[in-house]
């Protein structure tokens, strides 16, 4: 069982939003599309979805093009909505009924996701009466009522308070372990690394780096240098050839052009009498990954 | 065309629209506007009025106090009818009926005019072209005023008339037999003739009461199909759904479950109507039990009046109740995809009324020319070329061909052919929809422009 998406492209008159996307996922997982504002993760996920016509390109799932009204998808949308004068149970059962479930068993399952989600309390009550947390909460419960095998979700913490966005992760982590196929598009870049295995990221409707998270990571070799001391080194560090990235009151982070300069600045730094508090030499995070990607020229919208 | 789920859509949509305050409300606001029109038309008269019977009703039925709120009549018969009396049923009514001689209505006419008390005087007179009857009220008007003596002005007369027919030796069972009306009509050679009143409720009061009324409906609930599409696209529902179901699906869900809650409506407002007049109308049940109708018409009007409504509603039968069951779905169908096609041009709720405009223009014309036509024909027996284009229209056609068709203006033919056109516009507008529908639901920014749409319809 596998989704794969071969070459998609995706125009809107002269403008291209999409430029010859291509991925697979291959195993159970988190996948993540990442990218600016405007990057195209969202018209790339909507196309995947079927939902927006395609230019170019196929997306396969199970071996057979997605037709989202015959498998089992379920998709948490960036933008939330739902009918605000209706009833949780209602829209709940509308929308379950749709996937094909019958009134027990979609009861079940709206009972179910309620209680896991903490809402069951607003069964009955109307969607506008909701605070925001809370509908995301149902929206939520609505994209996982059919236990899809393949799961979008676009931006599924964002807005959430501390404590519901740990209970979203938890569901999250759930559907992992029920061997799930997700696609998560996120700005946060801890809950990615914490959940996804492969990533994509995309500029401009382009995919400038995919692939799995810890071979990119190795790809780029532990180029990162933060340093904590009591005394001024930035002298010591400009002669050691370290370049700074930027300074804060938890250190200053370096990048290292190869592990030589490093070493040579940790022996100078103890031969001169410094107090390190901190020296951590490492890989570069998801977030400066990200930022050395796509942080060139972001294009809001 | 995909459209896979439509049902659980049209479901949905049904019973979340009969469902709502609003449909309830209106629902009832019409039914209780339908029984206040047969009300206020023939009921009400007949209690504010006082009733008139052939048989007299008894003391018992009539209670001690005088319908007509009148204690005293002082009668001066010089009628001559024999046998007298004519002027039994005012003592059924509890009116104290005092005889007076001519020489004594001087006096008693003074001691009306200046009295406080209800009171009155009648003059049954024989002239030379047959009998005056004069009734005298007194000049303070707190007790009784002209109206109080109106019905009994028209009670009289009737009876004076039977007596003096009794008197001359007509049998009493020959008098309703000797009072016929001559009807005269003039019609084009070999046409079936029909009053002039069944003319002007066929040709003009029929098609434009009904048109409205279509138009109402129609409409209104082609606006609203345009609204639930749009909010669901603006609330962005729309991607949830859209993971589901493909959206022609949805389009067609929503204006079939539209189009059967507008048609519930319409068809209580049917069954509300006719089970309202049937007690409440003048024919029904309580309109004969309180005589509300014929205490202001004689029986002749009220039988010109019946025959112009049966001769005007002569093509309402189950097969014309079929063609305006058929006719009502596709014009509603056609007018809730164009709603539903404007309804998706827009990403903003407050873009809708102009995104709707060219629908309204539409409607309106449509409407127009159904309403409007008929006018003028009003006195004329002959339908207009106008009204006839209305008829085979297909933007007017749903607002004009029931009512011609209820009044049996349109034949068999002449309302198939009509239909079929609407049919064949339904089908393409259908498909015009199908092909750029998908595209423009999922459309997000500015609205989308009819130029444009004919652009991507051109396109695929």
């Amino acid at each position: 069982m596998s989704l794969i998406v071969d070459n998609l492209v995706k125009r809107y008159g002269e403008f291209t939003a999409v430029k010859g996307l291509s991925f697979t996922i291959d195993k159970p997982g988190v996948f993540a599309l990442l990218g600016t504002n405007g990057a195209g993760k969202t018209t790339s996920i909507r196309s995947i979805l079927g939902m927006l016509s395609r230019e170019g390109g196929t997306v396969t799932w199970k071996g057979r093009a997605l037709n989202t009204t015959e498998e089992r998808v379920g998709y948490l949308a960036e933008e939330r909505g739902l009918y605000a004068k209706y009833t949780i149970h209602e829209q709940m059962m509308y929308f379950a009924e749709l996937k094909g479930l019958k009134k027990n068993k979609a009861n079940d399952a709206i009972n179910f996701w309620l209680d896991r989600l903490g809402a069951s309390e607003y069964l009955k009550k109307r969607a506008e009466t909701l605070s925001k947390g809370n509908q995301q909460k149902v929206q939520l419960a609505i994209a996982l009522i059919s236990d899809p095998e393949l799961l979008i979700l676009d931006e599924p913490l964002s807005g959430l308070d501390p404590v519901n966005t740990d209970l979203f992760r938890s569901v999250i982590r759930d559907e992992i372990n029920k061997g799930k196929y997700i696609i998560m598009s996120s700005h946060q870049m801890p809950t990615i690394e914490e959940f996804c295995t492969d990533i994509v990221i995309l500029h401009r409707g382009e995919a400038v780096l995919q692939g799995n998270l810890n071979e990119i990571k190795k790809g780029y070799g532990r180029v990162k240098l933060s340093v904590k001391a009591d005394e001024n080194i930035l002298p010591l560090a400009l002669e050691c050839g370290l370049e700074v990235v930027q300074q804060t009151p938890n250190g200053t982070d370096f990048r290292v052009g190869n592990p030589v300069q490093a070493e040579t600045f940790l022996k100078k730094a103890i031969e001169g009498g410094i107090t390190l508090v901190k020296y951590e030499l490492r890989e570069p995070s998801l977030h400066e990954i990200f930022v050395e990607k796509a942080g060139g020229d972001t294009n809001e919208g | 065309m995909k459209a896979k789920g439509w049902q659980q859509v049209f479901k949905f949509t049904f019973l979340q629209m009969i469902k709502s305050k609003s449909y309830i409300i209106s629902t009832i606001i019409i039914i209780a506007c339908i029984l206040l029109m047969s009300l206020g038309a023939n009921f009400l008269p007949g209690l504010l009025m006082g009733r008139d019977n052939d048989k007299e009703p008894t003391l018992e039925e009539v209670g001690v106090i005088s319908p007509f709120r009148i204690d005293t009549i002082y009668l001066s018969d010089r009628s001559s009818i024999e046998p007298a009396p004519y002027y039994g049923f005012l003592t059924a009514y509890n009116i104290d009926v005092v005889m007076i001689s001519e020489s004594e209505v001087e006096a008693i006419t003074e001691k009306v005019r200046t009295s406080l008390e209800a009171i009155g005087l009648i003059e049954v007179i024989a002239a030379e072209y047959g009998y005056d009857v004069i009734i005298s009220r007194p000049e303070f008007d707190g007790l009784l005023s002209t109206a109080n003596f109106n019905t009994i002005s028209e009670m009289l007369n009737n009876r004076v008339w039977r007596a003096h027919m009794i008197s001359i030796g007509v049998p009493e069972d020959s008098i309703d037999d000797i009072s016929i009306y001559v009807n005269s009509q003039i019609t084009i050679a070999g046409e079936t003739p029909r009053n002039e009143m069944a003319t002007m409720l066929a040709n003009s009061i029929i098609p434009m009461v009904s048109s409205m009324v279509l138009f109402m409906f129609i409409f209104m609930y082609g606006s609203l199909t345009a609204q639930a599409i749009a909010t669901e696209k603006t609330s962005r529902v729309m991607e949830t759904l859209l993971t589901s179901v493909r959206p022609m699906a949805v389009i067609l869900g929503k204006v079939l479950g539209m189009g059967l809650a507008s048609f519930t409506q319409f068809f209580a407002l049917v069954v509300a109507g006719f089970g309202i007049s049937a007690i409440v109308a003048p024919f029904g049940t309580l309109g004969q039990v309180f005589g509300s109708v014929e205490i202001a018409v004689d029986d002749v009007q009220m039988h010109m009046v019946k025959t112009a409504f049966d001769e005007a509603f002569s093509g309402f039968n189950p097969l014309s109740l079929i063609w305006i069951i058929v006719i009502f779905l596709l014009g509603f169908f056609f007018y809730s995809l164009i709603g539903g096609l404007f309804g998706a041009t827009i990403s903003r709720i407050e873009d809708l009324q102009s995104a709707l405009t060219p629908m309204s223009l539409i409607g309106v014309f449509g409407f127009y020319l159904a309403y409007v036509s008929p006018a003028f024909s009003i006195d004329s027996e002959e339908v207009n070329i106008v009204q006839r284009f209305s008829y085979y229209f297909p933007i007017s056609s749903p607002f004009a061909l029931p009512g011609v068709i209820i009044s049996g203006e349109m034949n068999a033919v002449g309302a198939l052919i009509s239909v079929g056109f609407l049919a064949v516009c339904c089908v393409l507008m259908l498909m015009f929809v199908s092909r750029i529908y998908e595209t423009i639901i999922t459309h997000t920014g500015n609205r989308i422009t009819l130029k444009a749409m004919f652009k991507m319809a051109k396109g695929k």
